[in-house]
């Protein structure tokens, strides 16, 4: 029986465990906070010491449930079992489906914050953001500021910091259609009137994760990186590629 | 301590009032503005710059550094124009096209601007036109393009190519930042540089004009 361990984000929890309760191959889920993001290296190497603990020969392959998530996948390297990535920015590609479907997307509005189910139960102080880098930052961290550098320069950083909410106007909720959705719904919509952005609501689909967990891997939509490889970055639309270590 | 020592520490502090004060009182003192440059505020960034590097700062630390110089500055420069100072080059900076975070491309500029350098600032999501354009008309020395995202950096590629296509390429030099980016992203665009961070964005940028 086929046997694969999928690192997950925790951001795509709900999705994974949905497709991995249905799947084909026998699929063990191990969940990373979604926070780890934020420090791209640090995420990289909780990744990349979780793969090197896997036994040899303990399954068929080591499945990454992340996209390129700020480089953070960038530079992982497989021993002896091998890895598979879906070739996405990060993990709206996932939730909506494909790579295309984020573009297009994502051309239409860049100005875009993204909220999903498992992002807001997961994430209670908003400490992450979905997709994007840039991060709010808390009253916890504002009072910190005042404490640390003053008043005003407290009330500068805000204002710097978080200035990339201004150019923002419209928020997306992703339904993946899962238990207990709507009232997430609800709070991305609250959260949308307050900050005054424009709120959609789109249909997730967990075609690429399905791919993934199945073992159906296209060259297109994914990248194998063979044991003693490394992921690399590439500067054109396929985004990453498997080097010799 | 002299008042110069005084204003580089204020701006090392991020104490913007402090600084403000201290470069005042340095020109009633008689110290020309072209020291009050070099020695206070240009010194005390590249320190700040170099704590962030060594780890010993973070980016809150070189915001309010950099916002105390750029306070101080605003004071100076009628007095580095009266002095005859002149910028020792002009660099177009912007977020490429499809970007709309800045707190990079705001440090990288405030920075150069603190280390002599004229910003023409192209604000963010900058089509590749404006740094043509800035290049055509606004004699910029060096583009500086920046990105937060990976979906946008490709956007970086798009202006070394219409930089090319307008067939100002060979008359700039290209320097890359950000999160996503890296040397080997630099080399595979055709850009001439790249910075992890904005004290090494300042050097490198010195670097290429032979400043």
């Amino acid at each position: 029986m086929t046997h694969y361990v999928a690192l997950t984000c925790s951001a795509l929890a709900r999705s994974v465990y949905a497709v991995a309760a249905d799947s084909q191959p026998i699929i063990s889920v191990r969940l990373f906070d979604q926070g780890l993001h934020n420090v791209p290296k640090n995420l990289r190497a909780r990744l990349q010491a979780e793969i090197n603990a896997i036994p040899a020969g303990s399954c068929d392959a080591i499945l990454l449930a992340y996209g390129t998530c700020g480089l953070a996948t960038v530079g992982l390297q497989s021993h002896s079992i091998p890895l598979v990535i879906p070739r996405a920015h990060d993990c709206i590609t996932l939730y909506l489906g494909s790579r295309q479907r984020y573009s297009e997307e994502f051309d239409a509005d860049p100005g875009t914050y993204w909220y999903s189910q498992d992002y807001l139960e997961r994430n209670p102080d908003s400490s992450v953001a979905l997709g994007a880098a840039s991060i709010q930052i808390s009253e916890a961290v504002y009072q910190q500021y005042v404490a640390k550098y003053g008043q005003e320069n407290a009330d500068y950083l805000m204002e710097v910091m978080g200035e990339w909410g201004k150019h923002y106007n419209r928020a997306v909720y992703i339904d993946t259609g899962l238990q207990g959705g709507a009232q997430y719904e609800r709070i991305a919509r609250e959260q949308a009137e307050r900050r005054g952005w424009r709120f959609e609501r789109r249909e997730g689909d967990r075609r690429l994760l399905h791919m993934l967990i199945n073992g159906e891997w296209s060259e297109d939509e994914f990248l194998i990186v063979p044991p003693q490889h490394r992921i690399q970055q590439m500067a054109d639309d396929r985004l990453i590629q498997a080097v010799p270590l | 301590m002299t008042i110069i020592d005084e204003l580089r520490e204020g701006v090392i502090q991020g104490q913007a009032n402090v600084a403000l004060e201290k470069v005042k009182k340095a020109l009633e003192e008689g110290y020309a503005a072209d020291v009050i440059l070099n020695e206070g505020l240009i010194s005390a960034m590249s320190n700040v710059g170099q704590m962030y590097e060594d780890g010993v700062v973070f980016v809150p630390e070189m915001l309010i550094a950099a916002r105390a110089m750029d306070k101080a500055l605003q004071i100076l420069r009628p007095y580095l124009v009266a002095q005859g100072v002149k910028p020792v080059g002009k660099v177009a900076i912007g977020t490429v096209k499809g970007d709309l975070h800045d707190i990079g491309k705001k440090l990288v500029a405030m920075m150069l601007e603190g280390s002599g350098f004229e910003i023409i600032d192209l604000g963010i999501d900058a089509p590749p036109e404006k740094f043509v354009d800035a290049v055509q008309n606004k004699g910029a020395d060096v583009v500086a393009l920046s990105a937060l995202l990976t979906t946008t950096m490709p956007n970086m590629k798009t202006v070394v190519d219409a930089l090319k296509q307008a067939g100002v390429r060979d008359k700039v030099r290209i320097i890359i930042g950000g999160a996503p980016v890296n040397q080997a992203y630099a080399d595979q665009i055709g850009a001439d540089g790249y910075a992890p961070d904005a004290s090494s964005a300042v050097r490198k940028v010195r670097e290429m004009l032979g400043v």
